[in-house]
């Protein structure tokens, strides 16, 4: 067997190698000087990067404001919302596969079942995925909620140019689903590589049309948008990994010892 | 004689005790979670009512906003949580100063919101106990032109026995948690401390009040 046969394993199995060493990195949590500072801080990030990722925050905030924001008001502005909703559905439907693979390592049967169908359904009764003839909120899973589920840790919070926030888990499982995903695969042994890379923009034109006004919003009231936003993605992972259920007994606590300094301390109207 | 007698009226006691004592308990679960569904239901009703009142102007609806916040939300123990760790080395003058101005800054920043939402309606699905004081209230707003939101309301008994919501949580996200990150991300900035957020809190009310 000559080198060059070899080369394609050798780099497959580089990367791996490279993967599982980051993510071992997040199988032990932060230091333990952090403990206390974060079991009081309670749902705090993890963010020992965080000059480095206001940067890049900035610099993403930039590239929003001079492209993506605009492309995606002119996408909204023009194309009328059946039409819209008919793109996300096709893009939705071909990360079913992905979503199916990822329930199946999480050994969530009925997610499973429910990205198979999905998928079946709206693939040749949907006009291949233009519609969602089965109306199944599918979960979409990725390889960050199963490595979370697989009692992987975050990891620290990062801020990756042009893709955004990110935890290191969530990173890695991102790099990974890239790489397994049959449609992807499929489409690279076809030598359409270019599927992969459009997916992604698409996808990622379509979110952002939807979420305008939210972010504007959001933009408009905060006092450190930076902070905000490292909160909101957290916990919108976290809202995931639990599959939308909100559990009552992981709420943070809200009783105090000192519930009479409260009464104590007077409002002025 | 005696002795049996006072032993069967002991017995009794015990028993009748014994009754009343493990269904208050429960009851008062149960009356809790009627009493926070009662309080979300008639608060999303009110509201809206406000909100498809076409006669009301902006600032009437703000003045409605900031009524349910004083009356359905307790101001005092969210301000608390939302300072986090920094609440307690606070002076008692931080910390009237930081709750009059987060009362404020919640009124500028969710008031107006208030107003952009019609034809949308809130559905009551559910309520689970958190704690023997907190009850989590599950609800759904129905939108018209999109998918139904997840809307969940933490509600607190006070010591005087009224419901109060001390956090909304929208499709997962708590807004009290995502407040105390953001606030403790600015006070723990160099220089800045409690006041500079008090500071930077009463620019922001100046500056989206206008």
């Amino acid at each position: 067997m000559s080198l060059r046969n070899l080369w394609p394993t050798l780099k497959g199995g580089l990367i791996v190698a490279t993967l599982f060493t980051l993510l071992s990195g997040c199988a032990t949590a932060p230091s333990d000087d952090k403990s206390t500072a974060s079991s009081v801080m309670y749902e705090e990030v993890y963010d020992p990067f965080e000059p480095m990722n206001r940067y890049f925050f900035d610099v993403n905030y930039a590239m929003d404001a001079l492209f993506l924001k605009p492309v995606s008001e002119m996408y909204r502005g023009v194309l009328p919302l059946p039409v819209r909703d008919s793109v996300s559905n096709f893009l939705t439907n071909l990360s079913q596969p992905i979503y199916f693979i990822n329930n199946v390592l999480q050994g969530d049967v009925d997610s499973a079942g429910d990205n198979m169908g999905a998928f079946i359904t709206n693939t040749f009764l949907g006009l291949g995925g233009l519609f969602d003839v089965a109306q199944i909120n599918t979960p979409e899973d990725d390889m960050g909620q199963t490595f979370a589920i697989w009692g992987i840790e975050e990891g620290p919070y990062l801020v990756v140019p042009v893709f955004g926030p990110y935890t290191m888990r969530e990173g890695v499982g991102g790099i990974v689903d890239w790489a397994i995903d049959p449609v992807n695969i499929i489409a690279r042994e076809k030598d359409k590589t270019y599927v992969g890379f459009w997916r992604w923009a698409v996808d990622g034109l379509d979110k952002r049309s939807r979420a305008i006004e939210t972010l504007d919003d959001i933009e408009k009231n905060s006092i450190d948008f930076y902070a905000t936003i490292r909160s909101l993605y957290r916990q919108s992972r976290q809202s995931k990994i639990l599959k939308g259920a909100t559990d009552p007994s992981q709420l943070p606590s809200m009783s105090f010892d000192e519930d009479d300094e409260i009464s104590k301390t007077s409002t002025t109207n | 004689m005696l002795k049996k007698r006072n032993f069967l009226v002991f017995l009794f006691s015990v028993a009748a005790i014994g009754t009343f004592s493990i269904t208050p308990a429960s009851l008062a679960q149960n009356t809790n979670e009627q009493a926070a569904t009662t309080l979300i239901k008639t608060m999303g009703d009110d509201a809206i009512k406000t909100l498809s009142n076409k006669s009301l102007t902006e600032s009437q609806k703000e003045h409605q906003f900031e009524k349910y916040l004083d009356d359905s939300f307790n101001m005092k123990l969210i301000g608390r949580f939302v300072l986090g760790n920094n609440w307690r080395t606070a002076t008692d003058e931080q910390r009237k100063n930081f709750l009059n101005v987060f009362r404020e800054y919640m009124v500028v920043s969710y008031g107006q919101k208030i107003g952009s939402y019609s034809g949308e309606s809130l559905k009551i699905k559910d309520a689970k106990p958190i704690n023997d004081k907190e009850t989590l209230v599950y609800s759904v707003i129905e939108q018209p032109n999109g998918p139904p939101i997840k809307l969940n309301w933490r509600v607190r008994k006070s010591k005087d026995g009224q419901q109060q919501i001390v956090d909304v949580i929208v499709e997962g996200v708590s807004l009290a948690v995502t407040q105390r990150s953001e606030f403790s991300a600015v006070v723990n900035k160099p220089g800045v401390g409690v006041d500079g957020l008090i500071k930077k809190l009463q620019e922001q009310v100046k500056s989206e009040g206008s």
